[in-house]
């Protein structure tokens, strides 16, 4: 068993001990109240989660994909720029150009905004340029 | 004997590992108590630095509470993914030269994808919940971490490209002569902004925002599972402080030591004074020394600055840093391109 | 108030066990390699040369002078040659 085997298993005896440690030691005395969803208040209601969310997420999400996917795709690249010289280099160029348009054109349509209901937005009114930071 | 050697060697990367966490918790409330100009704890051991252990031994004797309308196996597996998973990321971290457990090739790959896998545990701990403040607090924070993972990747990315390899140790050797932070400010400005969003630590601490959010994702989990997301916290912490050394602090090299050498020459000669100074300058004090002021760091910014709104910590990813860091991969290439530096890695060759 | 050295008392135990771990581990695997620090960033061919010097010398890190190959190096593969069935 080399030293990497044994540390990928550490880490899951580590985590079972402690939680056995605690089932076995800890009291359980489960009622109603006790193991209903939390609330402050009264009762709970069910049926308030796993239920529709923001889109905005959802759009957060697919970008991420997007240009986790696009700096993986560059991470060749920066290993063997001494080896692909000056080509490798504008072939990546091109491939970043693509992308940072189609990031100015998501910007555009304000697909990375987040509704809010106050006054002083970060980014408030439409996308004008240098008012980026300032309104 | 083989076998007795790893477990040693897995025991003495991953103890310390666990008593710094037991200690950043205390020392960040004695830190932030000082920055108060209140006391902190001071009741428990001495100078109350025993606090860490009585509230681990605390959570661990308290009752478990398995909520009825969870899924109750999700529900514990979400905290042991996201401990399993930020602990893993001690593997590849170099104490000294050869000083590691493992020397894999794409070192920085693992960290990487390992710290990305511990936004799963948070996400099936919220969803599995099944109450509102645990869904909308792990909606949160996994759009933060992801948000913010695609900065610390990209940044990482012209770290990689300008020592040329992937491997921890080679990243760190190759900053024997200026650490990484001189070329890459504004990139190392960017990392740690996006290092403190990715621990979830305040400011950007959406996903647990007390006043709104009752405690985020972890709302449901009491005692020992709660117990987990606080130590995989802290650790990550450590972690992402080890990772911002290594990459713009050159890691177990000591600068200044390595100044003094060449200043006075004492390269040459060969007394115990010379051979204890060259042991100095590369040495595991160095990279505690460097983390443990970047932790501070961590504690001082949760000190200072108030929280942000969540619309306000999205847009700060998307349109301010990524902006800036997708310019960088843009101009950086060309730079060293133009200038004919690029490091050669010698693997390809 | 002064500078409060409580809050400071943390951070050299975190350091101290950092250190301590570091240089345990230090240790642990320099007597484990012989006496010399383990190598690093290993690519297939230093894998390879570490290899035969384990089959020349018996030991992970050894080197020989010798310019005879020892005995069973005739080929240069460690398995052992099978005899022909027909």
């Amino acid at each position: 068993m080399t030293t990497t085997t044994f540390f990928l298993f550490l880490m899951p005896i580590l985590a079972i001990i402690l939680l056995a440690v605690n089932l076995i030691l800890s009291p359980h005395n489960p009622y109603q109240e006790k193991d209903s969803a939390f609330e402050c208040g009264f009762h709970s209601f069910l049926g308030q989660n796993r239920t529709q969310f923001s889109i905005s997420f959802f759009i957060f999400a697919l970008l991420f994909l997007l240009f986790d996917l696009e700096i993986v795709l560059v991470y060749p690249y920066v290993v063997s720029a001494y080896t692909n010289g000056i080509y490798g280099l504008v072939i990546m160029l091109v491939f970043f150009l693509v992308l940072t348009l189609g990031f100015a054109f998501e910007i555009g349509k304000n697909a990375l905004k987040i509704e809010s209901r106050q006054v002083y937005n970060f980014n408030y009114k439409s996308w004008s340029g240098y008012s980026l930071i300032y309104n | 004997m083989s076998n007795i050697i790893s477990i040693i060697q897995g025991l003495l990367v991953i103890v310390p590992a666990l008593i710094s966490v037991a200690f950043v918790t205390i020392s960040e409330r004695k830190v932030m108590a000082s920055m108060q100009r209140r006391v902190g704890p001071n009741a428990v051991g001495y100078y109350g630095l025993l606090q860490a252990f009585a509230d681990a031994l605390k959570l661990l004797l308290k009752e478990y509470v398995a909520p009825t309308q969870a899924n109750i196996i999700l529900f514990f597996l979400g905290p042991v993914i996201t401990l399993i998973f930020a602990l893993l990321g001690y593997l590849v971290i170099p104490y000294a030269p050869g000083t590691f457990i493992s020397d894999h090739r794409l070192g920085i790959f693992f960290m990487l994808a390992v710290s990305a896998i511990a936004t799963y545990g948070i996400l099936l701990a919220g969803w599995s919940a099944n109450s509102k403040y645990a869904f909308l607090g792990s909606l949160r924070s996994t759009a933060q971490l992801i948000s913010y993972e695609l900065i610390l990747s990209s940044v990482l990315l012209l770290v990689i490209l300008l020592t040329g390899s992937l491997n921890v140790i080679t990243i760190v050797e190759s900053q024997k002569a200026v650490s990484l932070l001189l070329p890459l400010l504004p990139l190392f400005i960017v990392f740690f902004i996006g290092s403190i969003a990715e621990t979830n630590r305040a400011p950007f601490d959406l996903a647990e925002a007390e006043s709104e959010l009752v405690s985020g994702f972890m709302t449901e989990h009491s005692a020992s599972i709660f117990v987990f997301f606080f130590l995989a916290e802290y650790a990550s912490i450590i972690l992402i402080c080890i990772l911002n050394s290594i990459l713009f602090f050159g890691g177990y090299l000591s600068i200044i030591v390595f100044s003094i050498i060449s200043l006075l020459d004492l390269s040459r000669e060969d007394t115990l004074f010379h051979v204890l100074i060259s042991i100095i300058s590369s040495s595991p004090i160095n990279l505690a020394v460097k983390t443990s002021i970047l932790v501070f760091v961590f504690i001082w910014v949760r000190a200072s600055f108030p929280r942000i709104r969540f619309d306000q910590l999205m847009s700060v990813c998307w349109l301010v840093l990524l902006p800036i860091t997708i310019a960088y991969v843009i101009l950086l290439p060309c730079v060293v391109s133009g200038l004919l530096i690029n490091p050669v890695n010698i693997s390809l060759l | 108030m002064g500078v409060p050295f409580e809050a400071l008392l943390p951070f050299g135990i975190i350091i101290g066990s950092f250190t301590v771990g570091g240089a345990g581990l230090w240790a642990v695997r320099k007597w484990d390699n012989e006496g010399k620090m383990p190598r690093w960033n290993k690519d297939k061919w230093d894998r390879q040369m570490m290899e035969r010097d384990l089959r020349i010398t018996g030991t992970k890190r050894g080197q020989s002078s010798n310019h005879e190959a020892p005995k069973g190096f005739e080929l240069s593969n460690p398995w052992k040659i099978e005899k022909r069935i027909f």
